[in-house]
C-alpha cells in the first residue's frame, strides 16, 4: 500500500429513533427493546469504528480507505449533557486520528455541537476536521437548479423559502439562490440574527427578500421549500404545502414527515445528499435510499481526502457562494450528482 | 459474547445471625421498600424452594426488567436465580449467606449477565460492569442496612454474662450453663456441653428444640441454634429468668439488644 494512499473517517449518529432502533435491529435481530433502555445504553457507550472501507475510489484510478466512527447520540437523549456530546465528538475524532485519517467529515449534530472548535480540535489531533456543510449546500443547490430545468420552472421565477436560514448550509443555500430567484423567503427562530444575517449579505443578494420566523407563512408562498434546520423534530406533515412545491428537506433528522404514499402533486425529497459512482454501504440503515447514496456532509470528507486542496467547511457563516461553486465542480469532477429520494429513489 | 460477572460481599461483625439475613434476603417483597434501585419486585409462582419473579430495577437512569427462576436452599442459606426472559439475554446469580471469622457472616451477591446486543456490549463493556456493580453494592447495602438499622434482641459484644450458672439437660444428660446470650433463633453458652446433634435443651424451666449443637472448644463456648424461632413471650420470660438473681443485670432491657457491625 502507498504511503500517500489517503483515509478518510465518517463521523455520525443515528439521526432519528427508528434509523436508530434499526441500527440496534441490525446488531441484534428479533429482539426488540425498550426505547427507555437502548438509549440509555446507547448514551454510556463511548464513541467505536462502526466500520471499515477498503479501495474506495470516486473515479476508478485513485483508491483510498474510510472509516465509519459512530458517536452513540440521538437528538431524543434530552437528558445528555452538551459537554458529553462534545466529549464522544472528540473521543470520536481521536479514533479517526489514531486509524491514521487524514479528514474527518462531521456529520449532523456531530458538527453542530463543536461548531467554531473544529480547527482546534482537528489541530489538537492532527487531523483535517470539515462539518462538509458546503458540499451538502451544493448537492442543494445543484438539486434545485437540476429540478427547475427538469419541471421547466426557470429559478427566476421561483419564490424560494429556506426554512432555517441564519444557520451555516442556510446561509450558503441563501447566498446562492438570492442572484437566482425571484424572492427569498427566510425564517429563522431568531428573527433578529436573521435580520442581521440579511443586512450583512445585502449586497450580495439581488433577489426580493422576506424575513420571517413564521416558518408556516413562509412555505405558503413559496413554490420551493427548503429545510436546513437543527430542530430535532417534525415542523410540517406533507399535508400542509401547496401543490407543484419543490420540498427540499436536508435536516437531519428531516423536517417533514410522510405517513403513507408521497403526494404526487409534491416534489419532496430528502436533500443534501450526494449519489456516487462507487457503493459505500455502512450494512444498515442510515437513512438513506441507495447503498450509492451519501451524506452531502459525509461526501466532502471523501472529496477532502481525495483532493487535500479543498477547504474544509469550519465554523458558521463562511460558506460562500464562490466556495458552493468550487464544491459543485469537485462534484461534477467525480460525476457526483444530488440525490431524489423520498424513502425511493423517486426519480429513478 | 461471554458473560461478565460483578460480585459483592458484605462482612457483618459482631453477632448478626444467618438466619436474620436470609429472612431479608429471600424476602423478595420487601425489595422495593428497601432498595432504592429495585422499582418492583412480582413473585408469579413460589412453591417450596422454587419460584419465578419479575424484576425491575433501575441502573443508573436505565430501566432493566427481566424474569428469573429461583431457587431457594435454607439449609445452605442461598438462593440461585436464572433469568428465563428480559432485557439482557441473560441474568443469572446468587445470594449466599456463610459464617465468617469469629461470629459474623458473610453475605455474598454474584450476578452474571450478558447484554446480548454484538459491537454495544464490547464497546460497553467495562463502563456496564462498573454501573453493574454500583448497583449489587447498592443491593448489598440495601440489606446491610437493614440488618443493622433493625434493633434485634440477639447477642452482644462484648459478650456480657446474663445469668448465674444454670442447670438444665440436654437429651437427658445434665449440663451447668452459663447463657451468654439468648436470641429468638438460639443462644451462645460457655461451658461446652460435649453433646452434639439435635434434641431438647430444657432451660430455665422451657423446652426449646435444637436444631444443632456447636462448640468452640478453643474458645470455651458454644451455640445452640433452636429448630425453631421463638417467640417474643418465650424469649422475654426465658430472659427474665436467666437474668434475675446473677447480681450484674437488674432488667431484661440491660440484656442490651444486639446491633450488628459492618
Amino acid at each position: 500500500m502507498s504511503a500517500s494512499r489517503s483515509k478518510f473517517a465518517l463521523i455520525g449518529h443515528p439521526a432519528d429513533l427508528p434509523l436508530f432502533r434499526a441500527y440496534i435491529n441490525y446488531l441484534k435481530p428479533g429482539k426488540t427493546f425498550r426505547d427507555e433502555l437502548i438509549l440509555k445504553l446507547f448514551e454510556w457507550t463511548p464513541p467505536y469504528k462502526a466500520r471499515s472501507w477498503n479501495d474506495v475510489s470516486l473515479d476508478g484510478k485513485t483508491f483510498g480507505d474510510g472509516i465509519l466512527v459512530m458517536v452513540p447520540f440521538l437528538p431524543e437523549m434530552r437528558d445528555i449533557s452538551l459537554k458529553t456530546v462534545i466529549g464522544k465528538v472528540e473521543a470520536a475524532v481521536a479514533i479517526a486520528a489514531a486509524e491514521g485519517c487524514d479528514v474527518a467529515a462531521l456529520g449532523a449534530f456531530t458538527s453542530i455541537v463543536v461548531q467554531g472548535k473544529e480547527a482546534e480540535i482537528g489541530r489538537r489531533h492532527g487531523i483535517t476536521l470539515t462539518s462538509g456543510n458546503t458540499t451538502t449546500a451544493a448537492l442543494i443547490v445543484c438539486s434545485l437548479h437540476n429540478l427547475a430545468s427538469r419541471f421547466h420552472r426557470p429559478l427566476s421565477g421561483e419564490t424560494a423559502a429556506v426554512i432555517g436560514a441564519s444557520g451555516d448550509i442556510g446561509r450558503g443555500v441563501t447566498l446562492w439562490l438570492g442572484t437566482r430567484v425571484k424572492k427569498l423567503v427566510l425564517t429563522a427562530r431568531n428573527g433578529a440574527m436573521l435580520n442581521q444575517m440579511v443586512t450583512r449579505y445585502r449586497q450580495d443578494l439581488s433577489c426580493e427578500i422576506e424575513t420571517t420566523v413564521d416558518n408556516a407563512c413562509a412555505i405558503k408562498q413559496a413554490g420551493i421549500a427548503i429545510f436546513v434546520t437543527s430542530a430535532y423534530r417534525p415542523l410540517f406533515k406533507q399535508e400542509e404545502f401547496n401543490p407543484a412545491t419543490i420540498v427540499c428537506d436536508a435536516s437531519a433528522p428531516l423536517n417533514v414527515s410522510v405517513s403513507g404514499e408521497p403526494r404526487s402533486d409534491l416534489f419532496l425529497y430528502h436533500g443534501g445528499i450526494a449519489r456516487l459512482p462507487c457503493r459505500l454501504d455502512p450494512g444498515f440503515d442510515i437513512g438513506l435510499a441507495a447503498p450509492d447514496h451519501l451524506y452531502g456532509c459525509m461526501t466532502e470528507g471523501m472529496l477532502m481526502a481525495f483532493n487535500p486542496q479543498l477547504p474544509p467547511s469550519l465554523g458558521r457563516g463562511n460558506i460562500t457562494a464562490d466556495k458552493i461553486q468550487r464544491f459543485i465542480e469537485e462534484l461534477s469532477r467525480y460525476s457526483i450528482t444530488p440525490a431524489y429520494s423520498c424513502g425511493k429513489n423517486i426519480l429513478e | 459474547m461471554a458473560f461478565e460477572t460483578v460480585t459483592t460481599e458484605a462482612m457483618l461483625t459482631g453477632c448478626v445471625r444467618k438466619e436474620k439475613a436470609w429472612d431479608i434476603i429471600s424476602d423478595y417483597t420487601r425489595y422495593s421498600a428497601i432498595m432504592d434501585n429495585v422499582d418492583k419486585v412480582e413473585i408469579t409462582e413460589r412453591s417450596g424452594e422454587e419460584g419465578i419473579s419479575k424484576w425491575y430495577i433501575t441502573v443508573e437512569e436505565a430501566p432493566l426488567y427481566w424474569v428469573e427462576k429461583d431457587t431457594f436452599n435454607k439449609r445452605d442459606y442461598e438462593i440461585v436465580f436464572k433469568s428465563i426472559e428480559g432485557d439482557f439475554d441473560n441474568i443469572n446469580g446468587r445470594w449466599s449467606i456463610k459464617d465468617s471469622a469469629g461470629d459474623g457472616i458473610a453475605i455474598h451477591f454474584e450476578i452474571q449477565y450478558n447484554l446480548g446486543i454484538p459491537v454495544i456490549e464490547e464497546v460497553l463493556g467495562h463502563i456496564l460492569k462498573d454501573k453493574m456493580k454500583t448497583n449489587i453494592d447498592k443491593m448489598m447495602s440495601a440489606v446491610k442496612k437493614e440488618l443493622c438499622g433493625t434493633v434485634v434482641d440477639e447477642r452482644i459484644y462484648p459478650r456480657r454474662l446474663i445469668g448465674q450458672p444454670y442447670s438444665c439437660s440436654f437429651k437427658g444428660t445434665p449440663l451447668m450453663l452459663f447463657v451468654l446470650n439468648l436470641s429468638a433463633g438460639g443462644m451462645l453458652t460457655r461451658f461446652v456441653p460435649g453433646i452434639n446433634g439435635a434434641g431438647t435443651l430444657d432451660i430455665a424451666s422451657a423446652l426449646l428444640d435444637v436444631g444443632g449443637v456447636y462448640p468452640d472448644e478453643t474458645a470455651d463456648r458454644c451455640r445452640f441454634v433452636f429448630r425453631e424461632t421463638i417467640d417474643d413471650a418465650l424469649l422475654k420470660q426465658l430472659t427474665l429468668r436467666l437474668a434475675a438473681g446473677s447480681g450484674k443485670l437488674s432488667s431484661p432491657s440491660a440484656a442490651e439488644p444486639h446491633r450488628c457491625a459492618a
